[in-house]
This record gives structure tokens, C-alpha cells and sequence, in this order.
């Protein structure tokens, strides 16, 4: 965060606002929630001379600003570790947490309400977030059918989707590579911001890397990359729907995809079980279904 | 359908409901906010380059007569080498290129572009250039996405494309179409396993899957709209610049590489009407001097490769770049030999019909905001509204929510 927001250069005397900006509408409040300009520029002042040292954060004493600053209502001589508590403590924060962690764990479809709520819980445990999750990951809200589907997974999480359901293991460097080109490089976000998530993952470039990443994987060229292979984790000898099916889409198909499916069984009749599963994997990870969770 | 060309603009105002079958991706019905393209737009073209993260503006377009500007600027102020266009403004040192456009007519400055209660947060400012609404909280559609839909509805078959990103923008965001986004020609192709045959029976077994069906929420419209897009745009693009062999060099940089797809896409003719592309890294906070000298020097290189590109093509009368940024940045430079997010920028407009020069009104500098920044004197969705209706043939209230007035930004024709 200290290099990527600019706060090596921030020093007494010449403040660099970028990291306070940051901090505050990205990782606390939320955008223009309970705070000003004056409040940032202030702020800037607090977290000067906080920098890096041999790779590891460093307090330089010599390069901060001691003097008074007003911030988020509160007057004193702040320093970045004041700032931070303010943030924290401030009513937006744990809206802005909580509503995070719905969006993460529930999906955009979560009741305002549930907001509301999951911020009273953050308060309370002053800042735990631990806690927080605690509280949601036990809720009806997590488990309520009605919320399932409704978030569409994002490259790393579709990937791990792919492999995990069916006990697949692939080679760590080609999957990095696979994220990136759907979009997601590992620990390399697009800007502070990180990924825009949900729709955001979904344009006709991404659909053609994740289309491709699946007929890789399934085909005999990408089997390699793959342990153990295809005919080793479908069990049986039919066409491989009876256990991919429930395996991969517990809460069943929509119509098009069932009937897609049951048009593929038709077509796969007489090749190889070794070809049925490939064109059955390669599809079934394609479905619109499988994009959803 | 063919647009419908004979009626006038207020008898078309009162229609709805168009043409359902011309209408790509999501094909819903176009409802009451259908939207209207007006008669004359043909086959121009839009080219939308963004400069993302802030450009500063004012060692851009330099007021290198000003001695307010040497004020404000005692570290990164450009003291030499710029290329002055008129009226004590110059063109940053390594925009050369830009000023021979300048010179031979092809380049349009406006000076002091942004809004009212200029936002100075990248992602919020960004949204409302890309919507056009600094009315609406969180704005889901784009105001090119608008147009593009528009001219769908009038039975454009792929009116608009984001080039040299796999995101989609969202000023190229609409409910009713799928735009595709191509991040490289090479990689925008569909692989399938099982051979010729396996690939044509999964192709046809996709199709099913991905058929409109009743009870389809958004986000499944969304993504088996994407998933035909995808397999039909891969298949077309790739046929229609097969052929395109550059006629000058692009400069081998990323910003050279995308304007050099954008020229292929142009000269396919496959009715694509708006592109979107985008450059990063203005965010110049420290150390910015370098760093945005060779910014300007990829973005300008590169355009003026696409404006003789697009000459030779004899398409450069009928193509229209917008540059722009989400802000541009403070007045005073910082003290880490950077600068700070600020307010209004120069928008730059270049092509074989605008009209060369400068516009708009310069903004003061010993006049600033409260929090030093320039005061904007243009709003930039005057220049859109322009755009949309004298270039693009696309109503632009609706699109808009209001009536704005901008410069003239192109020559009568």
C-alpha cells in the first residue's frame, strides 16, 4: 500500500494525499461516505514519514508532521495510527465493511437490511472482523437458497471450480496464466480499486479465454496439465452426465442447458469414453450455469 | 431493417418499438426508452481514447506564457521544447506529431473541459465521464453504449467495440446490447477440442445452451448473450481484417499496437461505428515528469500513425478521436515532484472533418477553485452532445438527461 499509494514521498512539508485518499474511499468509508477534501488533506499530513525500510514498513520520526490536524471531526496532534483508529471507528466503515462482506458472501441480491445489521456487528466487536464473519457465515441469510447463483465467479474462482469439484489438479504456472488472460492476474489488480468483480468479469474476450481454458483442459493436448486425468475421477462407464451432472450442478439446469446436454449424450453415442468425457467436460464448464454461483 | 431515414426527428421522438429482429445480444423489446438515430450519420466513426488515472492537463496543453503557470510549476514546468499552437498555448514536448495535426487542420484543442462539483476520485470521476450522469449514484449504462444501442435499433448489427482490453468500459455499457471487447486479434479466436467434427457438433450444442429462454434473469441474459457475441464476433472479425496490411508503421508500443487494431476495425466496414480503447498510468502523484513525457510521447506517436493510416485508407474523413481523462490535476505541483488530483483538462479532438483549432475559453489560472484546481469552462457533455448528434446521427437528450451546448467541434460538411 505504501508504494503502490505513493506515501514514501510523503513527507512534513510536502504532503502526498494519495494513500489518505485511498484509505479512505476505498478501504474504510466508501466513496465521498462521511468524509471531505480538508479531511483527506489532513490526513496526509498524519501518515507522513511512513515509508518502507528493507522491504518492511519503517516509522521515520525525522519526515512526520507533528503538528495539530483536524480529521473526521476530531482535532490533535494526529498521527497515521489516530487516523486509522478514527476511520475504523467511523459509523461509514462499518457500513462499508459489511457491505463488502455481503457482496463477497451473499451476492448482490442481499437485503439492505442485512447491511444494517452486519455493521451494528462490527461495532459492537469493535472492528473484528472476524467476528463479523462468525456472525454471517452462521446467518439463514448465507445458507437461503434464494441468494445461490446470484454472483458470477470470477477467473480464479471458476478455475478452482473446475478442478476442485472434480478432484483436479493442474499445473500452478498455467492456471496463473489461464487467470490472467480471463483476466484476473494474481496479486497484480488493475488499480487500488482491485477487479470489479461480477459482470465486470463477463465481456465476449473473457468468455473466449474461458472458452478455450475449457476445451484445453478436457482435449487430449491440455490432458498433461491435468492430474489425475478425466477417466480417473468419473466413475462408471456410461456417458459420465449421471455423476458430472450432480456433481457439478447440484441445484440442477436450467431448460437449455439440460436440453444442450442431453443433445450432446445423443451425439457422443459410439466414440470412445474417452471423447464423450472430454466434450461433456468441455460443455458442462461452459454452461451459463457454471459461471454462477 | 434499414434505418429509417424519412421521417424527421420529432415525428420519430413519438415511436417505440422499432425493429425487435435488428437488435443484437439481449434483443428485449426497445420499450419507451427507445432511443432515435437521426438521418445523415452513414458510416462515421468514433474512436474514444482514454488517458486513465488523470492527465495533467496544463503540461499538455501548456499556457507557457503565463506566468502563473511557471508560479505553480517552479519543478515540472516545461521550460523548453514545446511546440506552440496559437494564443500562448504549446503542445508538451513530446507531442510533436500532435502539433503537425494542429498545423495541417486535423486537430481540435478545447481547453478547461469537466462538470460542475468536479469528483476527485478516479472510479467516481471516470463513472461520470463514462456515463455522461453525475446525476445517478452508481450508473450501470454508458452514454456510448446508448448510442450504440440506438443505432442497433436501427439495424447496425455490431455498432460498438472496446479494443485492446478484455473489460468492457462502461461507457459502452447499455441493457439491450453485448458489446464485444477484444484485448488482441490473435488471441480472439474460439478453440475446441475433438477435431473439424467435435468442434462443429459443440458449436451446436453451445447454441442450445445459450438460447434465450423464458425466466432468464439478467445475469443469464448477460452471459449467453456474451457467449454468442463471442462465437460470432470472433468468427467475423477475424474474416473481415484478414486482408488489412498497414499502410505506415505503428509505433511498436502497447497504445501503437491498439490504435493499429482500431485502424483494422475501421477499415473492415463491418458497421462498426464506436470504439473505446484506453491508455493507463497518468496517475502521477511523484516523480511525474518523465513518466508522463513518455505517456504523451506513445499516445501521440501512435495517433498520428492512425490519422495516416486512415488517410491512405481514405477514411480519416470519416473518423472522429475524443482524448480524454477523468480529471485533470492540480494547479500547484505537489513537493514530490508530482501533482495531485485536480479538476478540469483539455480534450482533444482529431480527424479529417473537425475543425482544427482552438475552443472553448482557457480557464484562469489566479482564479481557482477552493481547492486549487481549475475552474471548468466547458462541460464536457456539450462536446458529447455534439458528437452525438452532429457525428454520430444519435439523439442526445435522452442519452444526456438534458440539453447541453458545447463548441463546434466540426467543420460543415
Amino acid at each position: 500500500m505504501i508504494r503502490w499509494l505513493d506515501n514514501e514521498t510523503n513527507v512534513k512539508g510536502r504532503a502526498n494525499e494519495n494513500f489518505a485518499r485511498e484509505l479512505f474511499e476505498l478501504f474504510t468509508l466508501g466513496r465521498d461516505q462521511g468524509y471531505v477534501e480538508a479531511d483527506v488533506k489532513e490526513a496526509a499530513r498524519a501518515f507522513t514519514g511512513w515509508t518502507i525500510r528493507k522491504d518492511a514498513f519503517w516509522f521515520d520520526h525525522s519526515k512526520h508532521d507533528g503538528g495539530l490536524k483536524r480529521v473526521l471531526g476530531h482535532e490533535g496532534r494526529l498521527d497515521g495510527e489516530a487516523v486509522l483508529d478514527l476511520a475504523v471507528a467511523h459509523e461509514a466503515c462499518a457500513r462499508h465493511v459489511a457491505a463488502k462482506l455481503l457482496a463477497c458472501f451473499v451476492g448482490p441480491a442481499a437485503p439492505p437490511e442485512a447491511v444494517a445489521e452486519l455493521a451494528a456487528v462490527f461495532r459492537a466487536a469493535d472492528g473484528d472482523v472476524a467476528r463479523c464473519l462468525e456472525v454471517l457465515l452462521g446467518s439463514e441469510l448465507f445458507f437461503d437458497p434464494a441468494q445461490r447463483g446470484t454472483r458470477i465467479r470470477g477467473p480464479v474462482e471458476w478455475i478452482l471450480w473446475v478442478l476442485r469439484t472434480l478432484g483436479l489438479r493442474a499445473s500452478p504456472r498455467a492456471l496463473h496464466r489461464a487467470a490472467a488472460r480471463m483476466g484476473q492476474a494474481l496479486l497484480e489488480p488493475p488499480d487500488v480499486a482491485g477487479w470489479d468483480e461480477e459482470e465486470a468479469w463477463i465481456s465476449s474476450a473473457t468468455w473466449i479465454h474461458r472458452q478455450n481454458f475449457a476445451a484445453r483442459l478436457a482435449s487430449a493436448e491440455g490432458r498433461p496439465e491435468l492430474r489425475p486425468g478425466l477417466e480417473d475421477v468419473v466413475p462408471g462407464d456410461d456417458d459420465g452426465y449421471a455423476y458430472l451432472g450432480p456433481t457439478l450442478f447440484p441445484d440442477g439446469l436450467g431448460q437449455g442447458s439440460a436440453r444442450a446436454v442431453a443433445r450432446l449424450g445423443e451425439a457422443g453415442r459410439g466414440l470412445p469414453r474417452e471423447q464423450r468425457l472430454a466434450g461433456l467436460c468441455e460443455t458442462l464448464w461452459m454452461l451459463p450455469e457454471a459461471h454462477r454461483f | 431493417m434499414e434505418p429509417t431515414m424519412d421521417l424527421t426527428r420529432r415525428a420519430f421522438l413519438g415511436r417505440t418499438g422499432l425493429s425487435l429482429a435488428a437488435v443484437p445480444g439481449l434483443g428485449l423489446l426497445p420499450g419507451l426508452d427507445s432511443l432515435c438515430v437521426l438521418p445523415a450519420a452513414g458510416t462515421r466513426c468514433l474512436v474514444m481514447l482514454e488517458l486513465a488515472g488523470g492527465n495533467d492537463g496544463l503540461n499538455t496543453v501548456i499556457p507557457f506564457e503565463d506566468p502563473a503557470y511557471h508560479a505553480a510549476r517552479p519543478v515540472l514546468r516545461v521550460r523548453e521544447g514545446q511546440h506552440a499552437l496559437e494564443d500562448g498555448v504549446a503542445l508538451h514536448p513530446r507531442l510533436g506529431r500532435l502539433a503537425e495535426l494542429y498545423k495541417e487542420g486535423s486537430l481540435a484543442v478545447v481547453e478547461g473541459v469537466g462538470y460542475p462539483s468536479p469528483n476527485r476520485s478516479h472510479f467516481r470521476s471516470m463513472d461520470i465521464w463514462q456515463s455522461a450522469r453525475p446525476d445517478q449514484e452508481r450508473p450501470r449504462k454508458g452514454w456510448l453504449g446508448l448510442a450504440a444501442a440506438a443505432l442497433a435499433a436501427a439495424g447496425a448489427r455490431r455498432p460498438a467495440m472496446a479494443l485492446g482490453q478484455a473489460e468492457r468500459p462502461l461507457c459502452l455499457e447499455a441493457r439491450r446490447i453485448v458489446v464485444p471487447a477484444i484485448d488482441s486479434l490473435a488471441d480472439y479466436e474460439l478453440w475446441s477440442g475433438g477435431g473439424e467434427d467435435g468442434r462443429g457438433r459443440l458449436a451446436e450444442v453451445r447454441d442450445l445452451a445459450t438460447a434465450r429462454g423464458e425466466g432468464d434473469d439478467a445475469v443469464a441474459r448477460l452471459l449467453k448473450a456474451t457467449a454468442r457475441e463471442a462465437a460470432e464476433s470472433a468468427a467475423r472479425i477475424r474474416e473481415a481484417t484478414r486482408s488489412y496490411r498497414p499502410a505506415v508503421e505503428f509505433p511498436r508500443t502497447r497504445t501503437g499496437r491498439d490504435l493499429e487494431l482500431a485502424a483494422k476495425v475501421l477499415s473492415a466496414s463491418i458497421g462498426t461505428r464506436i470504439l473505446h480503447l484506453r491508455q493507463g498510468g497518468y496517475d502521477t502523484h511523484a516523480g511525474q515528469d518523465r513518466t508522463h513525457g513518455n505517456l504523451l510521447g506513445e499516445v501521440g506517436d501512435a495517433l498520428a500513425a492512425l490519422a495516416r493510416d486512415l488517410r491512405a485508407r481514405k477514411l480519416w474523413d470519416d473518423c472522429l478521436v475524443l482524448v480524454f481523462t477523468e480529471f485533470g490535476r492540480r494547479v500547484a505541483e505537489n513537493r514530490s515532484r508530482g501533482t495531485d488530483h485536480g479538476a478540469a483538462g483539455p480534450v482533444l479532438a482529431l480527424g479529417g472533418r473537425v475543425r482544427g483549432g482552438l475552443h472553448g475559453r482557457r480557464p484562469a489560472l489566479d482564479d481557482l477553485d477552493g481547492e486549487g484546481d481549475l475552474r471548468f469552462t466547458t462541460d464536457f457533455r456539450g462536446i458529447y452532445a455534439c458528437v452525438l448528434e452532429r457525428w454520430l446521427g444519435v439523439e442526445p437528450t435522452r442519452i444526456l438527461g438534458g440539453r447541453f451546448d458545447g463548441p463546434d467541434l466540426l467543420a460543415a460538411t
